[in-house]
C-alpha cells in the first residue's frame, strides 16, 4: 500500500487523486527542496541524508553530474564545473564580463545575447544549467514523495528582474516542472518565520545569499503578508566576501592578479573557508604559493565593511520607500548562510537598533516558506490563512524621444498590476509599431536594463494620427511583464512579437525541449495533432462542468444556445479531424463564445467568497 | 475492540501535531472509493465530535468514527521508511486485497 | 467591471475616509481576487483574476492617497481635469516656489525632517478645504484649484524622498 500523511481535517484525498507540490529554493552556492508532509513543512532529503544540494553541475564525458561531486570537481576541471549559474541567468555577455574575474568560464555568444558556456558537451545555456539542478530536486522531491509532482513554487531573489524571472521560469520548463508560483525569497522566509511565530506587525527580511542581496519590509496582519518595499542588489553576495578576502591575499603575497580558472577557484574555496572559520575563531592562516600569512577578525572586518554598507544603505533605502521608520520595525530576521558572519549581524542589529532574529536555520527558511505556499497552491491547505501580496522591485517604462526613460509602473507597486497607455502612429497607413520596454529608476534608458522589444502589428491602416493605440503594460503575481494592444477605433487586437534583450528566444527554448526529450524522433503533425486534442477535451470538459453549475443562472436563453452551438461544433471536429489547425480553431471558437460566461463565473464567484467571509465575521 | 500506533508512529503523530501548533489527535477510518472498494483516512483532529471512540497509543489520541471501526478493528498504524519515501502504513488484519495500484483495499 | 473604485470597496464616493477599514477592506478583497486563489484553475481563469487583483490594486492606491482621490472624486462628477490647464492659482504659485526653493537647500537629514513636517501640514489644511467645497456646485472652480494644490504637494514629497536619498550617499 502506499504510504500515506496527515492530511488537514476534510481534506483526506481521494486515491489517485493527492497532490504533491514541493518548495525550491534555486540558490546561487546551494539549493533545496522541501514539502508539507503531514502538516509539518520540512525540507526533503537525498539518499545520503543531506537536505543541501550544492549548485554545481559538471559535465563529464558521457554524463552530467549535479551537486557536491560536481562543486569538488570544480578546482581540477573549472571551465566544466559550473557553480553560480544563477548570476549569469537573464544576464548579457557585456554583464558577464564585469563579473567575468570571478566566473572563470569560456562564453560564447548564443541567439538572442545570451551567453553560453563552452563545455566539453558544447554550449550549454545558463538556463539548461540551472535545468539540470532543477531536474535532480524534482526527481528527489517525487522519490521522497511517492509519486509525481503537479507542481513547484520556485524562489528567486525580490530583486530579480524580468530577465532574470523568466530565465529561471525557462529551466523550469525544460526539468519538466510545472511553475505554480516564482516566490520571492524574502517573502518565503517571512511565511516561515510568520507562520511559525504567528506574528503580526512590521517584519524586515535581511536575505543575504551567495550571489544577491535583498531586503524586504513586510506588514503581517492575520495571515497576510503585505510587502512594502523591496530593495537590494542582484549581484552582491557572500560570493564578494570571498573576493576581497582573494584579493586581499594577492595583495599581500605580492602576486599577479593574472590568475589560470584552477587557481581562481582554488583560491576563493580557500577565502570561503576563512571566511566561515572567522565566524568562530579570531584569526586563520592562509597560504597562497610561496607566501604564508594570518587574517585577523579586525582585518576581515575592514575588508568587508563596504559590502556590508552596501546592505545597509538598501535597507535605508526600503525603509524609506515604505514610508516605514526604523522604530516601527519589530522584528528583522536574518536569512542566506553568509549571515552568520559576525560582522553583518552586528551591524544590521545595529541599524535596526534591535537584536536580529536567527533561530529559523537561514539555509532552509526559504525552502520552508516555498513549501507552505505550494501547499496551498495545490490545494492540499486552505488559503485562508495565508495570503502573499507581493510587489514589482524595479521600475517598468518605456523607451521615449530622445533617449529617456518615461516610466509606465513604479518600482514597490503592489502585484498584480496594469496600465495602460495610448499611442498613435505617425505615418499614414501604418500597421506597425516598435516598442522598447525597459526596468530602472534612472532617467537616460543608457542607464536602465532593457527589457524587451515589442512589436505591434495588425494595426489597421489609418491616417496618420488617428488610430488610438491602448498598450496595456500588466504584471502577473510572478513579477512577469506581459504586454498586449488594442486599437480602439476599431477594436483590433495587435499581435505581438517579443524579442526579449537578455532571453531565449521562443525557437531556443523548442530546440533545448526538443533536445531533452527521449523520444525525440517521434512525428512533429502527431505530436501538434495529440496536444490540441489534449486541450480540446480540456476545455469540454471545463465548459460542461461551468454549464452544470452555473449555466442556468448566469445566462440567457440565446447565449446558451450559442455555447451549446459552439460545444457541438468542436465535438463534431474533435471526432472526425486530423488537422491541428482545424481544431486548434473549433478551440478558439468555442473559448471566444464562453469569455463573457467564464468572466461572470468568476465574479459571482468572488462575491460569494466574500459574502462568506462576511457571514463568518458575524458569526465570530 | 481497538486500534493501535506503533510507538514510530506515535512519535512522528506527535511531531506533526507540535509543528502545526495545534490538534487534539488524529482521526484513523475508512470510507468507499471507486477504485477496488475502501481507502483509509488519515486526518489531524481538531474539534472533538462526541460519537467517536478514542484510543490512546503511546499518549496520543486516535479517534474513530463508529461505522469505520468494523472495518478497522484490531488494526496497528505505523510509521516506515521506503528509500526517500517515509510515512504511515496500516497494518490491517481485516484486508482481503489491494487495488494495483497501492491506493486501496477491500475487506 | 464597470464599477467605480469606491463601489468596489462597498464605499459611497467620499472625501473623508477611514483609512484603517479601507486597509482591512482591501485585504478581504485581495483574498479573494488573489491569482493564487486560481492556481489549479485554467488559464483564462487566472487571466480573469490577473486582471481582477489589477483593478483592485489600482483602486487601492488610488483610494489611499488624498490627491489621487480627490481627483477621483471630481472625475465621477464628470469634472476632467485637463492635463496642461493653466495655473489660475497666483497666490499658491507663491507658496509653490518658495516650498522648491527651500527644498534645493536642504542639504542635511535632519533639516529635511523639518520640512516633511511642514508639507504634512501644509497637505492636511489643503485636505481639510477640499473636504469643505467640492460636493457643493458652485465652488466647483475652487476645487480643482485644490486639487491641483495637492497634486504638486504630493510631487513634492516624492521629490523629498528622492533628495534624502541622495543625502544618503
Amino acid at each position: 500500500m502506499a504510504l500515506l500523511q496527515i492530511a488537514e481535517p476534510g481534506q483526506s484525498p481521494k486515491p489517485h487523486e493527492r497532490r504533491l507540490a514541493v518548495g525550491i529554493d534555486l540558490g546561487t552556492t546551494n539549493s533545496l527542496v522541501a514539502s508539507v508532509r503531514s502538516g509539518v513543512a520540512e525540507p526533503l532529503k537525498d539518499a545520503q541524508g543531506e537536505v543541501i544540494l550544492p549548485s554545481a553541475v559538471h559535465y563529464r564525458e558521457a554524463d552530467v553530474v549535479v551537486g557536491r561531486a560536481a562543486k569538488a570537481a570544480a578546482i581540477e576541471d573549472p571551465l566544466n564545473a559550473i557553480v553560480s549559474v544563477k548570476r549569469l541567468m537573464g544576464r548579457g555577455l557585456s554583464d558577464i564580463h564585469q563579473l567575468g574575474e570571478q566566473l572563470p568560464y569560456a562564453f560564447v555568444q548564443g541567439d538572442s545575447q545570451m551567453p553560453y558556456l563552452q563545455t566539453r558537451q558544447g554550449a550549454k545555456s545558463p538556463v539548461e544549467v540551472s535545468a539540470e539542478i532543477l531536474k535532480s530536486l524534482r526527481a528527489r522531491g517525487e522519490a521522497a514523495l511517492g509519486g509525481d509532482l503537479v507542481g513547484a513554487v520556485i524562489t528567486v531573489p525580490a530583486y530579480f528582474d524580468d530577465a532574470q524571472r523568466q530565465a529561471t521560469k525557462d529551466a523550469a520548463r525544460l526539468a519538466g516542472i510545472n511553475v505554480l508560483r516564482l516566490l520571492n525569497e524574502p517573502t518565503a522566509a517571512a511565511v516561515a518565520y510568520g507562520l511559525d511565530k504567528q506574528a503580526e506587525g512590521v517584519v524586515a527580511i535581511y536575505d543575504l545569499g551567495g550571489g544577491t542581496f535583498d531586503v524586504s519590509i513586510l506588514r503581517l496582519t492575520r495571515g497576510v503578508f503585505e510587502v512594502l518595499a523591496t530593495g537590494g542588489d542582484s549581484a552582491l553576495g557572500g560570493d564578494d566576501l570571498d573576493l576581497a578576502i582573494a584579493h586581499w591575499v594577492l595583495a599581500q603575497a605580492q602576486a599577479s592578479t593574472d590568475l589560470t580558472p584552477s587557481q581562481q577557484r582554488e583560491l576563493l574555496a580557500q577565502a570561503c573557508a576563512a571566511k566561515e572559520a572567522l565566524s568562530q575563531v579570531s584569526s586563520v592562516t592562509m597560504s597562497y604559493g610561496a607566501w604564508q600569512g594570518v587574517l585577523t577578525r579586525e582585518q576581515f572586518v575592514e575588508l568587508i565593511d563596504p559590502l556590508v554598507e552596501r546592505t545597509l544603505k538598501a535597507c535605508r533605502r526600503a525603509l524609506r520607500d515604505a514610508q516605514v521608520e526604523i522604530e516601527e520595525v519589530d522584528a528583522v530576521v536574518m536569512v542566506g548562510g553568509s549571515t552568520r558572519v559576525p560582522r553583518v549581524r552586528e551591524s544590521v542589529g545595529r541599524l535596526f537598533a534591535r537584536e536580529p532574529m536567527t533561530d529559523i536555520d537561514p539555509d532552509q527558511v526559504v525552502a520552508i516558506g516555498a513549501a507552505i505556499q505550494a501547499d496551498v497552491l495545490a490545494g492540499n491547505r486552505s488559503g485562508d490563512d495565508l495570503l502573499l501580496l507581493d510587489v514589482i522591485p524595479l521600475s517598468l517604462g518605456l523607451e521615449t524621444m530622445g533617449g529617456l526613460m518615461e516610466k509606465v509602473i513604479n518600482r514597490n507597486t503592489t502585484i498584480p498590476s496594469a496600465r495602460a497607455q495610448e499611442f498613435t502612429t505617425y505615418k499614414d497607413g501604418q500597421t506597425a509599431m516598435l516598442i522598447h520596454v525597459l526596468q530602472g529608476e534612472r532617467e537616460l534608458i543608457k542607464d536602465c536594463r532593457s527589457l524587451a522589444r515589442f512589436e505591434l502589428r495588425g494595426i489597421p491602416p489609418m491616417p496618420a494620427g488617428a488610430a488610438k493605440i491602448r498598450v496595456t503594460f500588466q504584471v502577473d503575481a510572478d513579477g512577469l511583464l506581459n504586454v498586449t494592444a488594442q486599437e480602439l477605433n476599431s477594436g483590433v487586437e495587435a499581435s505581438i512579437q517579443v524579442k526579449p534583450s537578455y532571453g531565449l528566444s521562443d525557437d531556443e527554448i523548442a530546440r533545448m525541449l526538443t533536445e531533452s526529450m527521449q523520444h525525440a524522433g517521434a512525428d512533429k503533425d502527431a505530436r501538434a495533432l495529440a496536444e490540441e486534442q489534449v486541450e480540446a477535451d480540456r476545455l469540454l470538459e471545463a465548459v460542461q462542468v461551468a454549464l452544470a453549475a452555473d449555466g442556468l443562472a448566469l445566462l440567457s436563453e440565446g447565449e446558451r444556445r450559442d455555447i451549446d452551438e459552439a460545444i457541438a461544433k468542436l465535438i463534431t471536429v474533435r471526432g472526425a479531424s486530423q488537422s491541428p489547425a482545424e481544431l486548434s480553431a473549433a478551440v478558439k471558437y468555442l473559448t471566444e463564445v464562453t469569455d463573457e460566461f467564464a468572466a461572470r463565473r468568476m465574479d459571482a464567484g468572488i462575491r460569494a467568497a466574500l459574502a462568506g467571509r462576511n457571514l463568518q465575521e458575524i458569526e465570530e | 475492540m481497538a486500534v493501535t500506533m506503533t510507538e514510530a508512529a506515535a512519535k512522528h503523530v506527535q511531531r506533526s501535531l507540535d509543528g502545526r501548533g495545534k490538534g487534539e489527535g488524529i482521526r484513523v477510518g475508512v470510507r468507499t472509493t471507486g477504485c477496488s472498494g475502501m481507502a483509509y483516512v488519515l486526518e489531524f483532529v481538531d474539534e472533538v465530535v462526541g460519537e467517536d471512540q478514542v484510543f490512546e497509543s503511546f499518549g496520543t489520541k486516535v479517534f474513530v468514527d463508529a461505522k469505520s471501526l468494523v472495518y478497522i478493528d484490531g488494526t496497528e498504524l505505523d510509521f516506515v521508511k521506503e528509500g526517500l519515501n517515509e510515512g504511515f502504513k496500516f497494518n490491517n488484519p481485516n484486508v482481503r486485497g489491494e487495488c494495483g495500484c497501492g491506493e486501496s483495499f477491500n475487506v | 467591471m464597470s464599477e467605480c473604485h469606491f463601489g468596489l470597496f462597498g464605499l459611497k464616493p467620499a472625501f473623508e475616509l477611514d483609512l484603517t477599514e479601507l486597509a482591512s477592506r482591501y485585504r478581504e478583497l485581495a483574498r479573494a481576487m488573489h491569482p493564487d486563489r486560481f492556481a489549479d484553475a485554467d488559464a483564462r481563469e487566472q487571466r480573469l483574476a490577473i486582471e481582477r487583483s489589477a483593478n483592485l490594486n489600482d483602486a487601492y492606491q488610488v483610494l489611499k492617497n488624498p490627491a489621487q482621490r480627490a481627483l477621483y472624486l471630481l472625475r465621477l462628477e464628470g469634472h476632467e481635469l485637463p492635463l496642461e490647464a493653466t495655473v489660475k492659482d497666483p497666490e499658491f504659485l507663491m507658496q509653490q516656489m518658495l516650498l522648491r526653493e527651500e527644498l534645493e537647500e536642504l542639504d542635511r537629514l535632519d533639516a529635511v525632517a523639518a520640512f516633511k513636517q511642514r508639507l504634512k501640514q501644509a497637505q492636511a489644511q489643503q485636505e481639510g478645504q477640499f473636504a469643505a467645497c467640492w460636493q457643493v456646485p458652485e465652488q466647483r472652480e475652487e476645487a480643482e484649484r485644490l486639487v491641483r494644490r495637492l497634486q504638486f504637494l504630493d510631487k513634492l514629497a516624492r521629490e523629498v524622498r528622492q533628495l534624502e536619498e541622495r543625502l544618503d550617499d
